[in-house]
C-alpha cells in the first residue's frame, strides 16, 4: 500500500465518522428500535414484552387504517397531478415569455413553497373562516369548510396545493431552459396549438424531471402529517385521519406506542418501492 | 399566413396570449391574496380586528407587531428559533460536507458500504423513528432543549418530505465534489500537501457553492419545521416559532392581530435569506436532488 493511499483510508474514515455517529444515533438506532417495537406490547412507559406479530394482525382488521389508507391514496393522486399540472403550464408560459414581469411573477409563485406549513395553516385557516372568511363571500356560501366533513378533507388538500405549486415550477422552469425553443417554433408553424405544443414537443423532452417531481410528491403524499395536523388534526372526528396522523396519534396520545411502531413500518413499506426508484434516479 | 404572423406577434390582440397572460394573472391573484391578508392583517389596529377581522388594509400600524414581540413572547419564540435553526445547520453542514467529500474523492474500506447506508436513510420516513428518538433524548436530558431538536434534524430525522439533513446533504456535497477536476487535487498532493491539506485549502473552497446550497435549504428545512420541535422542543419558554405560532392558533380565542404578527415575524427571515441566497436555494433544490 502507497502512502497516499494509507493517507486517504486515514483520512477517509475521519471525515465520515462524526456524520455517522450523528445518523446511527437519531436515524440507524432508533428506526431499528422501531422495528423491534412493532413486535412487542409497549405501551410507551413500562417494560415491552415480545408478541410477535399480533400488532400486524391487529391493522388487518383496524377500519382506521382502512380508511386512512383511502386518504392517502386520494391525496396522493389528486395531490400529484393537479399541483403538476398547474405547475407545468404555468411554467412553460413563463419560459415562452422571459422579461422584467415573467421573473417577478416567478418569484411571487414561488413564495408560498419557502412559507413555514404553520404560516400556510394560519392563512388558511383565514380564508375557510366559516362567518367571515373571503371563500364563503367570494362564493357567496355559507360552509363550514373544515368543520364539515364532507369538505375538510378537500380544503385540507387544497391548502397543500397551493403550497407546492411553486416548487413544481421552479423544478420544471429550471428543466426548461434545456428545451430546444426552435422545435416548439416549428410545432407552432405547422398549426399546433398551444396544448398540442405543450403535449407533443415539450413535455416529452422534460419528462424525466417530471416523473422525479411526481416521485417527490407521492412519497410527500403517503407521509403527509404538518397541513393535515395543522388545519384539522385529522377531524372532525376521523374525516381528515391520514396515516401520518394515525400514527402519530396512536404513539404519543393513545399509550400505544407499540402499535404506533407497527404503523411506522407500514408506512416506511408503502413508501418504499417510490423511495427506492426516486434514489435510482438521482444516482444515475 | 403573413396576417397570422403579424398577429402572433402583436401582443394584446393575439388570442392564445391573452389566454396566457389570464392564466398568469389568475395564478399570481390566487399565490398573493393568503399573502396579502397576512400583511393586512400584521398592521391592522386592533379595534378594525374586531369590527372587520379579514378587510384588507383598513388600518396601518405597528401595534400588534410590537405586542407580539414585547407581551406575547415571541422576541423569546423567535430567539429559540435561531438557536435551534443555528446549531442545525452549524451541525449539518461541516459533518456533511466532510462526509460526501471523503465518499466523492477518497478511497478507505468500506466507502460503498457506508455510503448505501446513508442512502438508507433518506427511505425511512421520520415516523418510523419518532418514539425512539423521544427516548433517547429523554435518557440523554436533551428532551426539552434546543440540541433536543436540532440533533435529530440535523442527522436526517426530518419530518415527512426531508429536503436537507445529513444523507440528503452528503448526496449534495458528494455530487459537487465529484464533479470537480480531478487533477487539481494531484497536483497539491506531488507539492507535498497533506490529504487533510488537499480537502481543506483546495477542494473545499471550490465546493463553495455547494455549501452555501446546503446551508441555505438546512435553514429553510430547520426554521419551518413543526413535528420535528413539536414533539421534542415544546417547552414553554424553549419553544421555537412554529411550535408557538400553532399554539397561539390553536387556542381558545386567538387574537387575530397577534397571530397575524407572529406568523409576519417567522416569515420576515425566511422572505429575506430568499432574496438574498436565491440563486443558491435554487441551484440546491433543482441540481442537488434532481439531476
Amino acid at each position: 500500500m502507497g502512502p497516499v493511499r494509507r493517507s486517504q483510508r486515514r483520512t477517509g474514515l475521519l471525515l465520515i465518522a462524526p456524520a455517522l455517529i450523528l445518523y446511527s444515533t437519531f436515524v440507524l438506532i432508533p428506526a431499528i428500535a422501531n422495528l423491534w417495537f412493532s413486535f412487542t406490547d409497549w405501551t410507551g412507559f413500562v417494560e415491552p414484552s415480545f408478541i410477535g406479530l399480533d400488532n400486524y394482525v391487529r391493522m388487518a382488521e383496524d377500519p382506521r387504517i382502512h380508511q386512512a389508507l383511502i386518504r392517502n391514496v386520494l391525496w396522493v393522486i389528486v395531490g400529484t397531478v393537479v399541483p403538476l399540472s398547474i405547475g407545468v403550464v404555468l411554467a412553460v408560459i413563463l419560459w415562452q415569455h422571459p422579461g422584467p414581469i415573467t421573473s417577478g411573477l416567478r418569484v411571487l409563485y414561488f413564495i408560498p413553497f419557502i412559507l413555514p406549513t404553520v404560516v400556510v395553516a394560519v392563512l388558511w385557516n383565514w380564508l375557510y373562516n366559516p362567518l367571515q372568511g373571503w371563500l364563503n363571500h367570494i362564493f357567496s356560501a355559507n360552509v363550514n369548510w373544515l368543520g364539515d366533513s364532507n369538505t375538510a378533507f378537500a380544503s385540507v388538500l387544497v391548502a397543500a396545493m397551493w403550497g407546492v405549486t411553486g416548487f413544481i415550477i421552479l423544478i420544471v422552469g429550471a428543466a426548461l431552459t434545456t428545451v430546444d425553443k426552435d422545435l416548439t417554433d416549428a410545432a407552432r408553424v405547422d398549426g399546433a396549438n398551444g396544448l398540442q405544443r405543450l403535449w407533443h414537443v415539450i413535455v416529452p423532452q422534460i419528462s424525466p424531471v417530471l416523473i422525479t417531481v411526481a416521485t417527490v410528491l407521492l412519497i410527500g403524499g403517503i407521509g403527509v402529517f404538518d397541513i393535515v395536523f395543522l388545519l384539522t388534526s385529522g377531524g372532525p372526528g376521523t374525516a381528515t385521519e391520514t396515516l401520518g396522523i394515525y400514527t402519530y396519534r396512536r404513539s404519543f396520545l393513545d399509550f400505544d406506542a407499540a402499535y404506533g411502531a407497527a404503523l411506522a413500518v407500514f408506512l416506511t413499506i408503502l413508501a418504499l418501492p417510490l423511495a427506492l426508484y426516486l434514489h435510482r434516479r438521482r444516482l444515475t | 399566413m403573413r396576417l397570422r404572423v403579424k398577429l402572433d406577434r402583436a401582443p394584446i390582440l393575439s388570442g392564445p396570449l391573452l389566454v396566457e397572460a389570464l392564466i398568469l394573472f389568475v395564478a399570481a391573484v390566487v399565490a398573493a391574496f393568503p399573502l396579502l391578508l397576512l400583511v393586512s392583517n400584521t398592521f391592522k389596529s386592533a379595534n378594525d380586528v374586531k369590527r372587520d377581522p379579514f378587510g384588507l388594509f383598513t388600518s396601518f400600524e405597528f401595534t400588534s407587531l410590537t405586542l407580539a414581540w414585547s407581551e406575547a413572547n415571541f422576541s423569546q419564540f423567535f430567539i429559540n428559533s435561531v438557536v435551534i435553526t443555528g446549531l442545525t445547520v452549524v451541525i449539518t453542514v461541516p459533518l456533511a460536507t466532510m462526509a460526501g467529500y471523503a465518499f466523492a474523492r477518497l478511497e478507505f474500506p468500506g466507502r460503498e458500504w457506508i455510503f448505501r447506508l446513508f442512502l438508507i436513510g433518506l427511505m425511512i420516513p421520520f415516523y418510523a423513528m419518532m418514539v425512539p428518538i423521544f427516548h433517547e433524548l429523554k435518557a440523554v436530558g436533551l428532551l426539552g432543549t434546543p440540541l433536543g431538536a436540532a440533533l435529530p434534524m440535523a442527522a436526517g430525522a426530518n419530518g415527512p418530505g426531508a429536503t436537507a439533513g445529513m444523507a440528503f446533504g452528503i448526496l449534495l456535497m458528494r455530487s459537487i465534489f465529484m464533479n470537480l477536476p480531478e487533477e487539481i487535487g494531484d497536483a497539491a498532493r506531488t507539492d507535498g500537501a497533506s490529504e487533510i491539506q488537499v480537502f481543506l485549502r483546495v477542494m473545499l473552497p471550490l465546493g463553495i457553492p455547494g455549501v452555501a446550497a446546503l446551508s441555505v435549504l438546512a435553514f429553510l428545512q430547520a426554521w419551518n419545521a413543526f413535528l420535528v420541535p413539536l414533539l421534542y422542543a415544546s417547552a414553554r419558554d424553549g419553544k421555537p416559532l412554529a411550535v408557538a405560532v400553532w399554539g397561539f392558533a390553536a387556542g381558545r380565542t386567538p387574537e387575530l392581530g397577534l397571530l397575524a404578527a407572529g406568523s409576519m415575524i417567522m416569515v420576515i427571515p425566511v422572505i429575506l435569506v430568499f432574496l438574498v441566497a436565491r440563486r443558491s436555494m435554487i441551484s440546491g433544490l433543482s441540481s442537488g436532488s434532481f439531476k
